[in-house]
């Protein structure tokens, strides 16, 4: 067990030297029974994490991570003659319109400054990665969907990638391209209900009316390519669920190329309007340092100035095929993440055109029908396909027993999901690493010395969505 | 008289209903998307229906609310916006008086108290927030407005809306642009409009002052809300425009400035507090200050 954690965690240090490290096969020499319910952590168990704690990740440049840094300056002066009756104690949500969905916020304020604010979490909580426990590789897929609903795809090609590792296998081309494809169509999904709801929490909402036209168009791409508007399952181990129907391609192409007009008029209406600048300018400061300590990612971290992007240190599918850029900020405030997200959308469309025409031919899923279902078609001529159509939809595939940390860059940071596999048709374990938890829990730190109105603005800017935390 | 003004008071409620309306199409409009366009004719009726219906509705009430100010602040509510129609000359004037104008800052002080009242009266944490707020804010714009007023009463040397048209509007010029536009931030402070609408912001406040009102009682202090837009563009129109012998004419100005209150609502995110206490202040006040200086001594 040790050995399979060192080896996950060493993946960050192996980045840094250069050596993108795409299948980590590591075997589990522990694991072969199914006794997780009796097993308990001694200390020998708990200190091998703490090591490793100090080991996280660090960026050469920006240099060690001190823990010192988690311990910013007291914000709020004088905090100490501030007496109890003075505060006032507001329950921000989980009700609250800018509770972006089921945060409960509790804020100790003086005044309208927030002295104390302390996020509570749970109110979503499903039991995901339980109900995984029990699930085929196959059945668990859709839940990825669930997590973090407004970036689907992606949440899915991440566990694809991490069944994969296991496996052994790469996807086809094609289908990695088609992953590629509709992974940067989500991220602008993403992003968009992002920037705009945040917007609409500082009071500009007609940016938001605009943009959703927008996502109602790609969301129609998601149901053209895989039959439901959100919850596509269509990101697959071993490929995608089924080929690029006739003429999305060209209708994505009009999409695209009207799109950039619209974030065009986004940044029209925001970026250099004198209210919006002052409601964002400096307001959520996280330093590098502090990004780094509290497990920022994504555009947290990098609009903290840390030029950190797991599609270019690690590249996963066809992202070291494409050119993009990544943009980071140099405050570390609300705008510049704002502006961050900006640019991605920007540099997501470039990806799109990039995808459009270099887009293969070829497979879309690994020709194994030990492992992805045989067609329609070949059901009705050969027996063989139907006894691995009824294995396949019965007892699932059995993946060889290890273990895998396989992480993608997801809009709102670095999504992982540990899976230990047991060699059964069921994960043993499935442990989901969402951004979203990381951010949220920074607010603790950030939000004290801010106003009530900054608090809305940076729980926009953090973009939480609780399908993520709670999980 | 009291049938004029009982006849008035009709037709302003069902004036709101219109802005309202015209409020959701317009938003409608600027954000590609459709307005109510369904009941009756084209949606004409749908904000009276909606009206009708929070009317009927179930009046809520808690006893850990202040009964008197909570109770009593819609009233008085509606009652000072109805009220402030008295001395306007617009359409006609009610009650003639030589100090009409200091009767509308009277009045515009006292509804202070209905925002406090009902926010206070509320016994709810966001309800109280937005009031502080409103406090804060309307006191600071009821400095400024003051001084504001003082500029045309210096000019008109007239204390009365009348008199406004009565003397000589000679000053028209480039100086006019600069005082509505700074009008114009005045009005929409006064009026809690976006971007100064953080006394009901309702993504950090949920509802502000307003929260734990429903039925009667909301509709009450919304109605005063959208008459007040009302009054303060016929005031835009009698400072800046003057009235003309149409009548007609004159209400499609007036119009035309709500049109602008509710565009504006599209366009602009909400200011911070602190931000809008700092720009009375540093910027507005010098500025009203220095004008009054100039209607006075000049």
């Amino acid at each position: 067990m040790a050995r399979l954690i060192r080896n996950a965690c060493s993946l960050a240090s192996a980045i840094t030297n250069g050596y993108p490290i795409t299948t980590k096969l590591v075997p589990a020499a522990t694991i072969s029974v199914r006794n997780g319910s009796k097993w308990q952590p001694n200390a020998e168990y708990i200190n091998q994490f703490a090591k490793i704690e100090l080991e996280s990740p660090s960026h050469p440049v920006h240099g060690e991570v001190s823990p010192e840094a988690m311990w910013a300056p007291e914000p709020v002066k004088y905090v100490d003659m501030i007496n109890n009756l003075d505060t006032m104690t507001v329950n921000f949500g989980p009700q609250h319109p800018a509770a972006h969905g089921v945060l409960r916020l509790i804020l100790e304020m003086a005044g309208e400054v927030v002295i104390r604010a302390d996020p509570h979490i749970g109110l979503l909580h499903r039991a995901t990665e339980k109900l995984i426990e029990y699930k085929t590789y196959t059945q668990a897929l859709p839940y990825f969907d669930r997590l973090d609903y407004v970036s689907m795809m992606i949440n899915e090609q991440c566990f694809s990638l991490a069944v994969e590792n296991l496996l052994g296998i790469t996807a086809p081309p094609r289908a990695q391209w088609i992953r590629v494809f509709f992974a940067e169509q989500t991220r602008i999904l993403n992003h968009i209900m992002g920037i705009t709801t945040h917007a609409l929490d500082v009071g500009a909402m007609t940016p938001f009316f605009w943009l959703m036209e927008e996502r109602e168009k790609m969301m129609e791409f998601y149901e053209r390519v895989s039959g439901a508007r959100m919850h596509a399952a269509y990101v697959r181990p071993g490929g995608v669920s089924q080929d690029l129907p006739l003429g999305l391609m060209d209708d994505v192409y009009d999409w695209a190329i009207r799109f950039s007009a619209r974030i065009d008029e986004l940044e029209e209406m925001l970026t250099t309007n004198r209210i919006w600048r002052q409601r964002t300018v400096d307001i959520g400061i996280i330093s590098a340092k502090q990004a780094l300590s509290w497990g920022c990612s994504g555009v947290v971290l990098r609009g903290s100035g840390i030029k950190w992007d797991l599609r270019k240190t690690q590249p996963y599918d066809a992202y070291d095929q494409v050119e993009f850029d990544v943009p980071i900020g140099s405050r570390g405030d609300t705008y510049d993440r704002y502006l961050c997200r900006v640019e991605e959308m920007r540099q997501s469309l470039r990806i799109i055109h990039q995808c459009l025409n270099k887009m293969p031919p070829g497979e879309i899923k690994i020709d194994d029908n030990k492992l992805t279902p045989p067609s329609r078609s070949q059901m009705k001529d050969s027996m063989e396909a139907v006894i691995h159509h009824f294995k396949l939809f019965t007892e699932g595939y059995q993946v060889p027993p290890g273990a895998t940390y396989t992480a993608v860059e997801a809009p709102k940071g670095e999504f992982g999901v540990y899976l230990v596999s047991d060699g059964t048709s069921k994960p043993y374990r499935c442990k989901i690493k969402a951004p979203g938890f990381a951010h949220l829990a920074t607010l603790e730190h950030v939000a004290p010395g801010l106003m009530l109105p900054d608090v809305v603005a940076l729980i926009g800017t953090l973009d939480i969505v609780f399908g993520e935390v709670d999980r | 008289m009291f049938f004029f003004f009982l006849f008035l008071s009709l037709s302003l409620l069902l004036l709101v209903a219109f802005l309202v309306l015209m409020e959701r199409n317009i938003l409608g409009l600027l954000q590609i998307r459709k307005g109510p366009n369904i009941v009756g004719f084209f949606g004409i009726i749908q904000t009276v229906m909606d009206g009708i219906k929070l009317l009927l509705k179930q009046y809520i009430f808690k006893n850990t609310y202040g009964f008197f100010f909570f109770l009593f602040s819609p009233i008085l509510s509606l009652g000072l916006a109805l009220l402030n129609w008295v001395v306007l000359p617009v359409p006609n004037v009610v009650a003639s008086s030589n100090f009409s104008v200091l009767f509308t800052l009277f009045l515009s002080s006292v509804m202070v108290y209905t925002i406090v009242w009902a926010g206070w009266g509320s016994s709810s944490v966001y309800s109280l927030v937005g009031a502080i707020r409103a406090v804060a804010q309307m006191i600071s714009y009821e400095v400024v407005i003051g001084f504001f007023f003082l500029f045309f009463l210096f000019y008109f040397k007239t204390f009365s809306w009348e008199g406004f048209f009565n003397t000589n509007q000679s000053f028209y010029n480039g100086f006019m642009f600069v005082l509505f536009f700074l009008w114009m931030v005045i009005m929409l402070a006064e009026l809690n409009r976006t971007p100064f609408d953080l006394v009901e912001g309702e993504s950090e406040l949920v509802g502000g002052f307003n929260v734990e009102y429903s039925g009667c009682g909301f509709t009450f202090l919304f109605l005063s809300e959208y008459i007040n837009i009302w009054f303060m563009s016929s005031i835009t129109i009698i400072i800046f425009f003057g009235l003309g012998s149409l009548m007609l004419f004159d209400f499609f100005v007036i119009s035309m400035v709500v049109m602008l209150v509710v565009f504006i609502r599209g366009m602009l995110p909400r200011y911070k507090f602190t931000d809008l206490i700092f720009l009375t202040w540093t910027v507005l006040m010098p500025m009203v200050v220095f004008i009054v200086m100039y209607g006075s001594g000049v």
